[in-house]
């Protein structure tokens, strides 16, 4: 019997009918498909949106608890991948709050986990001066994402990383589909004024012949975002990549 | 210049545009320096974010488990498929070899997939078996602990309820004492009222009984007195 159970899991059952399973019987095998089938995306998500691989396991968790806990308020018409990223999305919200109410920064919470990663990133990366620059501009990006507000992260991070449609990420957030691509639109150009500088910066550094770097950074920025308000922000994460670098 | 609304790229960064709304912007890309500058700046952002690269996850059972399983058996399937195809269409002249050969890898990886069904199976049921002594165990300690604490409070109850009762009971006794006191007080009480009225009675019945004679004595004499004066004339 459980063998059978297995196999029609393996080929045909979907989130839906397995969710539709927890729901109805409680059956722990449909729960653990998926489990197995979504922990993966849900730890990324909550990893990109805390910046905190470690802290996105222990949500992972909380997420799939939560799953459980609710499942009779689960709509049988409704997509059982929307409804997780849905929770996942809020327990990172809730969790992005506890830590500023707490006054910790989450821009170093990670330090630790780039170190690792720095090992296991070792056999992919060819020579270890490639391999540094990676993680170097891992962690700017990580940085950047963070000082992003949360409404644009969630919206880069669900269409880019994980590649949601942007009509998935209209239901996901419950907004209409206008102000999903104007929010694309909002943090793809605060998250380029962010970027820019630092990258303009670190190929002036990787290139000697670059020095007239700041004047290019600045032009380059100015001229994307079409406005002059960007050399207040754009000064900080100068600051930053020093700290970074050095 | 008009240029499009700030959200009309998003569908278009992420190629969910429409085939006219893609020709209308990539038309003004090619006439707008202001835009395409932008644009091309929110792609490189977009590139860039790929640079932010995740550890894998821990490395846990059920994670290949999965995937080899599922690879077994539809291995399994496909050369089973392949077999059934080769025996159908085989001319009459059978390759034994390749037949046995075919009929070997089969059968291995049908047996490599029941093996791993297997070991599947006796992980599920080690966990049901772990899962259950746990919360029989559980179950025993609540239910000793529970055991325990109905006792003790039992007990107290027991304890509370003796002193109340002997409370009442001094209660009632001092009760009764006080009614038999008042009683007996009255009966005293009762009996020098009854004692007195007997003797004034007999007082009164004396003087009566004296009186009575006395007037009794006086008739007598009047009486006497009337004869007398009526034979006299």
């Amino acid at each position: 019997m459980r063998k059978m159970n297995f196999l029609s899991a393996l080929f045909s059952m979907t989130d839906e009918q397995a969710m539709w399973r927890v729901q109805t019987q409680e059956d722990h095998h449909a729960f653990a498909q998926l489990v197995e089938r979504w922990e993966e995306p849900i730890r990324r998500l909550c990893a990109r949106m805390t910046g905190d691989t470690h802290r996105a396991e222990d949500l992972k968790q909380e997420a799939f608890a939560r799953v459980f806990e609710k499942r009779k308020s689960f709509q049988p018409n409704a997509r059982f991948s929307t409804w997780l990223w849905r929770i996942a999305l809020n327990l990172c919200y809730d969790e992005l709050r506890r830590i500023n109410r707490r006054g910790e920064s989450p821009l170093d919470a990670d330090e630790s986990e780039s170190i690792a990663a720095r090992c296991e990133f070792a056999a992919e990366t060819p020579t270890p001066d490639a391999q540094l620059a990676g993680q170097e501009e891992g962690e700017l990006v990580r940085r950047a994402l963070l000082r992003l507000p949360e409404i644009y992260r969630s919206v880069l991070v669900l269409r880019h990383y994980e590649n949601l449609k942007l009509r998935e990420i209209a239901e996901v957030l419950e907004i209409p589909e206008g102000t999903v691509n104007s929010r694309i639109a909002e943090g793809l150009a605060r998250l380029t004024r962010i970027l820019e500088p630092q990258f303009d910066d670190r190929q002036g550094r990787a290139n000697p012949m670059h020095s007239n770097v700041a004047v290019n950074a600045g032009r380059r920025t100015g001229s994307a975002s079409g406005s002059q308000d960007i050399s207040a922000p754009a000064s900080r994460p100068g600051l930053q990549l020093q700290k970074v670098l050095l | 210049m008009n240029h499009p609304k700030r959200e009309e790229w998003a569908p278009y960064l992420f190629d969910e545009a429409t085939a006219e709304e893609r020709r209308k912007l990539a038309a003004h890309l090619q006439n707008c320096p202001e835009c395409a500058a932008e644009i091309a700046g929110w792609q490189r952002s977009l590139k860039t974010l790929d640079r932010w690269k995740l550890p894998a996850a821990r490395a846990r059972s059920s994670q290949w488990a999965g995937p080899v399983l599922k690879w077994g058996i539809a291995a399994a399937l496909v050369l089973g498929a392949g077999f059934g195809l080769g025996r159908l269409s085989a001319p009459t002249t059978v390759d034994l070899n390749a037949m046995r050969a075919q009929t070997e890898a089969t059968i291995k990886s049908s047996l490599a997939s029941e093996m791993r069904k297997q070991f599947n199976a006796d992980v599920q049921a080690a966990l049901a078996a772990t899962r259950s002594q746990i919360t029989n165990e559980l179950r025993a300690q609540l239910n000793m602990m529970l055991t325990e604490a109905a006792n003790a409070s039992a007990t107290e109850t027991r304890r509370q309820l003796n002193e109340f009762v002997q409370a009442v009971h001094a209660a009632r006794e001092e009760d009764r004492r006080t009614t038999l006191l008042l009683f007996e007080k009255m009966q005293k009480q009762h009996c020098a009222d009854y004692l007195s009225l007997r003797s004034d009675l007999e007082t009164v019945a004396s003087l009566t009984d004296e009186e009575i004679r006395r007037a009794r004595q006086s008739l007598i004499q009047f009486a006497a007195n009337k004869s007398n004066q009526s034979s006299k004339p």
